[in-house]
């Protein structure tokens, strides 16, 4: 549940945002109105019927007149995503693996030119921001959506492992990994185009991941890319679960 | 020993010495082994390949149906892998004494997968540690053989990790 504690804190400090949790479901609306990852419905209490997530999750985010993802964990939430199916939500790739590690990361350096740095400056977190949105373009996300969620109210704060990787023509890479009940989980990870295939993606993990068991983690939890998840596997990360989602693109739609 | 990956659009050539092909025959039958001899949460081994979902104790009812709907989806995946990795071996060419074959991505995936698994299951069994991984192990070991195929193993996937990135 880790994903829930997640989007909770962080929509918790978004300006627009707003968390809402009743008899069963969480709802979360980010300070992006994108409804992938952004906004989202989880069913925490699985006997909870389909049609009343979905039927919840629209009404609340009509209100917002936003989208939102549905999510669904493989072989426990099937009946969820085949009405969110049904009703028309749009499928957005395959399950994502969702993994865990117990303990500390295997030594990872970046290369000599490249100095890692924890986030602790409004600047530091802009160019986190500016790492994302240039990485996440590749996935169609619109640049705006890293520098609305990565913000010094939501990455500033004392529980939060951030990252950021620099060369000497700038921000490179970075990762972060939020503290909540001793399990860190890793979010917003990425690399810029110019500087992929040098194994940063892994160093800025290993680094955040390591930065949070400082914290008091000690165990990291992540839902990991197409292109993440052999990388974290190499780390010792191994899968839990695969996490479907499904979108419902206009308003409560 | 050096396997050799080479992309080839969204294919990966693979070349093998002969004795790395041994290996990987033996690595399915090992790793099915790990995955369905007598689950017990008391085996170390078992836990590094599956371990909770839910980490707080108090979890524990929530821990027992996550394993209970969603374990078989992941162990039917992995067992899949192994098939597929079994059947790939099957057919690959010997060219100069050297076997090759070209996977396709799905293929790739779970030759990652199996080759991960072989490896966790290896270096939980011989107590392999973030500090321990680095240590040189003394010919003389008993278990010096064991370690020399973790690090083949680690080496094959981190090689073939970079391939796909590269």
């Amino acid at each position: 549940m880790s994903h829930v504690d997640y989007f909770r804190d962080q929509s918790g400090r978004a300006p627009d945002g707003a968390v809402h949790e009743e008899d069963g479901l969480f709802l979360y609306a980010g300070p992006h109105p994108l409804p992938m990852l952004v906004n989202g419905a989880i069913r925490v209490q699985p006997g909870l019927a389909a049609h009343d997530v979905l039927d919840r999750a629209k009404e609340f985010f009509r209100a917002r007149g936003r989208g939102f993802s549905v999510y669904g964990v493989v072989g426990r939430d099937d009946d969820l995503i085949e009405a969110a199916d049904e009703a028309g939500m749009t499928s957005f790739g395959d399950p994502a693996p969702l993994m865990v590690l117990a303990g500390p990361p295997p030594p990872l350096e970046p290369p000599s030119d490249v100095r890692l740095r924890r986030a602790s400056t409004p600047e530091d977190v802009a160019a986190a921001a500016a790492v994302c949105a240039d990485a996440y373009a590749v996935y169609g996300m619109p640049a705006d959506v890293a520098p609305a969620c990565l913000t010094p109210q939501a990455m500033l704060v004392p529980d939060m492992a951030a990252i950021v990787a620099y060369d000497a023509d700038g921000p490179v890479a970075t990762a972060s990994a939020l503290v909540t009940q001793r399990v860190s989980y890793v979010a917003w990870v990425g690399t810029m185009q110019r500087a992929m295939r040098r194994g940063l993606g892994g160093a800025v993990t290993r680094a955040a991941t390591a930065t949070a068991l400082d914290f008091g983690a000690d165990t990291t939890v992540l839902l990991a890319s197409p292109m993440g998840a052999p990388v974290y596997r190499r780390m010792g990360f191994v899968d839990v679960g695969r996490l479907s989602s499904r979108i419902a693109m206009g308003a409560g739609a | 020993m050096s396997p050799r990956f080479d992309r080839r659009g969204d294919a990966v050539l693979v070349t093998l010495e002969a004795n790395e092909v041994e290996l990987l025959r033996t690595i399915p039958d090992e790793v099915r082994g790990a995955l369905t001899d007598a689950p017990s949460k008391d085996d170390p081994v078992y836990n590094r390949l599956f371990p909770s979902a839910y980490l707080d104790p108090t979890e524990e009812n929530a821990e027992q149906e996550w394993q209970e709907l969603v374990h078989p989806e992941l162990l039917q995946g992995r067992l899949a892998a192994l098939e597929l990795v079994s059947a790939t071996l099957d057919r690959a060419t010997t060219k100069r004494g050297r076997a090759e074959v070209e996977l396709a991505p799905e293929e790739v995936e779970a030759w990652l997968s199996v080759v991960n698994d072989a490896r966790l299951t290896l270096g939980t069994r011989l107590g392999v540690t973030e500090d321990a991984e680095s240590e040189a192990i003394e010919p003389s070991d008993p278990e010096a053989a064991a370690h020399a195929v973790y690090g083949w193993l680690t080496w094959f996937e981190n090689d073939l990790v970079e391939t796909l990135l590269g």
